[in-house]
C-alpha cells in the first residue's frame, strides 16, 4: 500500500515532461501541506527498468523449502498443484509448455485450470525474507513485501527516463529531482575549466576531474586543482597526520606526516622486523608450494602403483580364464603383459625418480652447505693472519717510540746533570770573583741571543758559551 | 501488485516495447538459463555432493560445462575419476541438457563415443533436474546399469555372465585424460 502522502501508482506511470503530449500538462504534484512531499514524489517519473525479483540479492541463507525447483530462486508469486507442489507461476507456465505433467512427480495437471493458491504461510514467510535494493549504488536492505514500495518510491537509483523533453536515456531519480527541466545529457561548459561535460555528470566532474577549479589545504595551505586534494590529504600533506611506514610490523609512530618522514629517514627500529617478516613469508609461500609438489608427486605415484597393480591382477585373471582355451589367445594375453609391463616400470620409475630427485636435492643442498662452510672457515683463518700482521707491525713501531723517548730521557737526565754542575761551578766562581763578571757584563749582554739559538746544538764550542752564557741571562732576566 | 510498465508511456520517443521481438525474447530466455546456472554453480560450491562435481568450462560460456563423477566403491569402477561434458540448450531448465562421457567407458548403457542412454536426459526430463541430480543419476547408474536398453550389448551380457571379464574390458577401456 503507498503511503498517504505519496502519488497513486499509476500517475507514477504517466508521462511528465511532454508539453505536446495528451497528457495533462506536467505539473507537478506539489502538496504544500505534507512534510513527506518534499523528499519525493514531486514529480511524475517515467520508470526505464522493471523490478526483477529474479535477480534480486537475499540476505543470508534461504530456507531450502522456499526455493522453486525449476529456477531455483525463493518463489515468486508462488502457485501449488494438486498434488502438493510449489512453484513460481511463471516457471510451471513455462514447464508445462513442454510437457503438461509436474516436474517433480510426473502427475497431470492442465496449465492454469488445476493451479491452487498457494497457502498464506508461505506467502508470508516469502515476504519476511530480506532483501538487498537491486539498485546500483543503494545500500537498502529490507522485508521482501516492502521491496517494490522501495524501489518505485523511494529510492534515489532508481532509474527513470531524463527530464528533457525529446530524451529517452536513463538517469538516476536522485540526478532527475535535483534540476527539473531540461535534458541531463546535454553537455554544458565546465565554468571553472571550460570541458564539455555532460550536465548530469556536472558533480562528478568538479569532484573528481576539473582542473581549473583550485582548493586550498585546510592543513598546510597549499594550493591545488581540487581532484588532487583527496590525494594530497592522503599521501603528501606534511600536516596532516600519518602512520610509520613500518607500521604493519608493529610501529607505533602516529604523528605528522613531516614528523614520521624525518623519523623514518632516522631509521625506523621496525623496519628490519618488517623485512625479516616479509622475507619470511615468502620463504613460507616457497615452502608451502614445494609442500604441494611433493604431495602431487606421491598422489601420481600411488596413482600409478595403483594402477599398475590392477593391471597385474587382470591379466592375472585373463591368464586364468584363457588357461583352457587355444595357444593362441594365451601368446596374445602374454604379449600384452609383456607390452604392459615395461610401461608399467616406466610409470615406476617415474614415480621413484621423482623421489630420487628430492633426495638429490636434499644432498645437494647439504654439500652446499658443507662447502659454505669451508669457506666460511678459511675466511676465519685468513682474517686473523691479516690482523695478526697489522698488530705486529703496530708492535713493532711501538717499541721504536719506545726506545727513542729512552734517547729522549737519558739526553733529558744528562743536560739536568750539566745543568746541575754548572749551576754548583758558578756558584763558585761567583765567591771567586763577583768583580770579573761585573766587568766583562757589557761583553756578555751582547752574547745571549745567539747563545739561546745555538745553546742546544751539542757543538763544543756552544756548550762553552752555554756554560758561561747561560745563567747570566739568566740572571739578567 | 502489477508493475507499472513503461510501455504504458504514450510520450513520442519512448521505449516502444509494446511489442517484444522474438530475438529479444531469445535473449531473455537465455539470460534466464544463465541465471540458473548461476545459482547451480553457487549451490554445488557452498554444498557439494560427495564425488561428483561440476564446473563451468574455462571459456567463460555458462552454457557448456565440464563434470567429473567418481567411480563408486563396489563397482567396477570403483576408483576411476570419469569427465564428462555438459552442454546446455538456452531454454534450460525446460529441456535436458546434452551430457557425454569424454573418458572413454565400458557400460551397458553408454556407447564409445561416451553418448548416454538414460531416459532422464531424454523425455522423462523435468525442469526439477538440474546437474547435481543428474551426475548422481548417472553415479548410481555405473553401479547398476539398465540391461533391458543397452547400447553396448556385449557389455549388458558380460555384467550379467563373467564380471570379472566385464572389469578387465573397463580397465582395458579407461584412460586418465588430462585437464584441457
Amino acid at each position: 500500500m503507498p503511503p498517504p502522502n505519496t502519488p497513486e501508482e499509476g500517475a507514477l506511470a504517466t508521462a511528465s515532461s511532454e508539453p505536446s503530449s495528451p497528457e495533462p500538462a506536467p505539473v507537478p504534484l506539489t502538496a504544500p501541506n505534507s512534510p513527506s512531499a518534499i523528499g519525493f514524489a514531486e514529480f511524475k517519473y517515467i520508470f526505464i527498468t522493471k523490478l526483477d525479483y529474479q535477480a534480486i540479492e537475499y540476505v543470508g541463507e534461504v530456507d531450502d523449502t522456499l526455493l522453486c525447483p525449476v529456477c531455483r530462486t525463493p518463489f515468486i508469486s508462488p502457485i501449488t498443484t494438486p498434488c502438493g507442489h510449489t512453484f513460481c507461476r511463471e516457471c510451471i507456465d513455462r514447464a508445462l509448455e513442454t510437457q503438461s505433467t509436474c516436474p517433480i512427480d510426473r502427475q497431470r495437471i492442465r496449465k492454469t485450470r488445476d493451479y491452487h493458491l498457494c497457502p498464506l504461510i508461505i506467502k508470508e514467510q516469502l515476504d519476511r525474507l530480506m532483501v538487498k535494493c537491486p539498485n546500483k549504488g543503494c545500500n537498502h536492505q529490507c522485508p521482501r513485501e516492502h521491496l517494490e514500495g522501495h524501489y518505485k518510491r523511494r529510492c534515489d537509483f532508481t532509474l527513470v527516463q531524463c527530464t528533457g523533453p525529446d530524451c529517452v536515456k536513463p538517469i538516476t531519480r536522485r540526478v532527475a529531482r535535483k534540476r527539473l527541466g531540461g535534458c541531463m545529457h546535454d553537455e554544458v561548459d565546465c565554468r571553472h575549466c571550460g570541458d564539455k561535460v555532460c550536465s548530469m555528470e556536472l558533480d562528478s566532474h568538479y569532484d573528481n576531474d576539473c582542473m581549473g577549479r583550485v582548493a586550498v589545504c585546510s592543513d598546510c595551505r597549499q594550493v591545488m586543482p581540487n581532484p588532487s586534494m583527496t590525494r594530497h590529504k592522503h599521501e603528501d600533506c606534511p600536516k596532516v597526520d600519518a602512520p610509520c611506514k613500518w607500521h604493519s610490523a608493529g610501529c607505533r609512530v602516529f604523528k605528522r606526516r613531516e614528523l614520521v618522514k624525518k623519523h623514518e629517514a632516522e631509521g625506523c627500529s621496525f623496519e628490519v622486523i618488517s623485512r625479516m617478516l616479509q622475507q619470511q613469508a615468502e620463504d613460507r609461500k616457497r615452502l608451502d608450494e614445494m609442500a604441494r609438489h611433493v604431495a602431487r608427486c606421491e598422489e601420481r605415484h600411488a596413482r600409478r602403483e595403483a594402477r599398475r597393480a590392477a593391471r597385474a591382477q587382470a591379466h592375472a585373471t585373463a591368464h586364468g580364464t584363457n588357461n583352457n582355451n587355444d595357444h593362441r589367445s594365451i601368446e596374445a594375453t602374454h604379449s600384452a603383459a609383456h607390452s604392459a609391463e615395461p610401461s608399467s616400470d616406466g610409470d615406476g620409475d617415474v614415480g621413484g625418480s621423482t623421489e630420487d630427485y628430492v633426495l638429490a636435492q636434499f644432498e645437494r643442498l647439504e654439500s652446499e652447505l658443507e662447502i659454505l662452510r669451508q669457506q666460511s672457515r678459511d675466511m676465519d683463518a685468513r682474517q686473523s693472519h691479516i690482523i695478526l700482521q697489522h698488530a705486529a707491525h703496530f708492535s713493532d713501531q711501538i717499541a721504536e717510540i719506545g726506545s727513542k723517548v729512552g734517547v729522549v730521557n737519558m739526553h733529558l737526565s744528562w743536560l739536568m746533570s750539566l745543568q746541575r754542575q754548572s749551576r754548583s761551578s758558578t756558584a763558585a766562581a761567583a765567591i771567586a770573583g763577583a768583580a770579573a763578571s761585573v766587568a766583562s757584563g757589557s761583553s756578555s749582554g751582547a752574547r745571549p741571543g745567539s747563545s739561546d739559538g745555538s745553546g742546544w746544538r751539542y757543538s763544543g764550542d756552544d756548550r762553552r758559551y752555554s756554560e758561561g752564557g747561560r745563567p747570566e741571562s739568566l740572571h739578567r732576566l | 501488485m502489477s508493475f507499472v510498465e513503461d510501455s504504458q508511456n504514450t510520450a513520442p520517443g519512448g521505449v516502444p516495447v509494446n511489442k517484444r521481438s522474438g530475438a529479444q525474447k531469445d535473449a531473455e530466455v537465455g539470460q534466464k538459463a544463465v541465471k540458473r546456472l548461476q545459482t547451480e554453480l553457487m549451490q554445488l560450491m557452498t554444498s557439494p555432493a560427495p564425488g561428483v562435481s561440476a564446473f563451468p568450462s574455462a571459456d567463460g560460456n555458462l552454457l557448456t560445462w565440464r563434470a567429473t563423477i567418481e567411480g563408486p566403491e563396489g563397482t567396477p569402477y570403483s576408483g576411476l575419476t570419469l569427465k564428462l561434458s555438459f552442454e546446455f540448450p538456452k531454454n534450460y531448465p525446460y529441456a535436458p541438457p546434452t551430457v557425454l562421457f569424454r573418458t572413454p567407458i565400458y557400460h551397458p548403457n553408454f556407447d564409445f563415443s561416451g553418448r548416454i542412454c538414460l531416459d532422464i536426459l531424454k523425455d522423462k526430463w523435468t525442469a526439477a533436474y538440474n546437474i547435481q541430480t543428474v551426475l548422481l543419476s548417472l553415479q548410481s547408474l555405473l553401479g547398476e546399469p539398465n540391461n533391458k536398453s543397452p547400447l553396448n550389448g556385449e557389455a549388458a551380457k558380460l555384467w550379467d555372465q563373467d564380471p570379472t571379464l566385464f572389469k578387465t574390458k573397463v580397465m582395458e577401456r579407461h584412460k586418465d585424460l588430462e585437464d584441457d
